[in-house]
């Protein structure tokens, strides 16, 4: 996987990461209002980043959450355990 | 307090005592250091090390 293929990979993760955490946290917290805010920054960052991602890389996921150029690329792109970064 | 736990010197540790305090929303860590760590949250961040419990050291 190139360089920076896998670095905004890892930026995505790290995004999804903090957005469970903060989810989790909200969960016993729902009226704190700057975690919320947090939160809901982290989800604009991650949709930006994903949407960057899946332009240039193909789609993250199956089906549902982005439009794949042609041909049908979810197929042919590696499978996460075939990708080390 | 049966032989064996005796023997293994087990009797100065105390029960069980389940307690959480809630948890205030301060800082946190940013997202590529929250990944490593495997929480965002600084106060939660407790890797647990090996200790040599014979010397009986409890934080």
């Amino acid at each position: 996987m190139m360089p920076e293929q896998a670095q905004l990979l890892t930026q995505i993760m790290a995004l999804e990461f903090t957005a469970v955490d903060l989810n989790l946290y909200l969960d016993t917290h729902p009226d704190d209002q700057r975690a919320l805010m947090d939160y809901n920054s982290t989800v604009q960052e991650l949709a930006i980043l994903k949407d960057q991602y899946q332009r240039r890389y193909g789609p993250l996921t199956n089906f549902g959450y982005a439009p794949s150029q042609y041909p049908w690329a979810w197929v042919n792109d590696p499978w996460p355990w075939e990708v080390s970064f | 307090m049966p032989e064996d736990a005796k023997a293994q010197g087990l009797q100065q540790l105390r029960l069980a005592r389940a307690y959480v305090p809630f948890q205030v929303y301060t800082t946190r860590l940013d997202p590529l250091e929250g990944l490593r760590r495997g929480t965002i949250f600084p106060e939660l961040y407790m890797p647990y090390r090996p200790r040599d419990w014979e010397r009986g050291s409890n934080e």
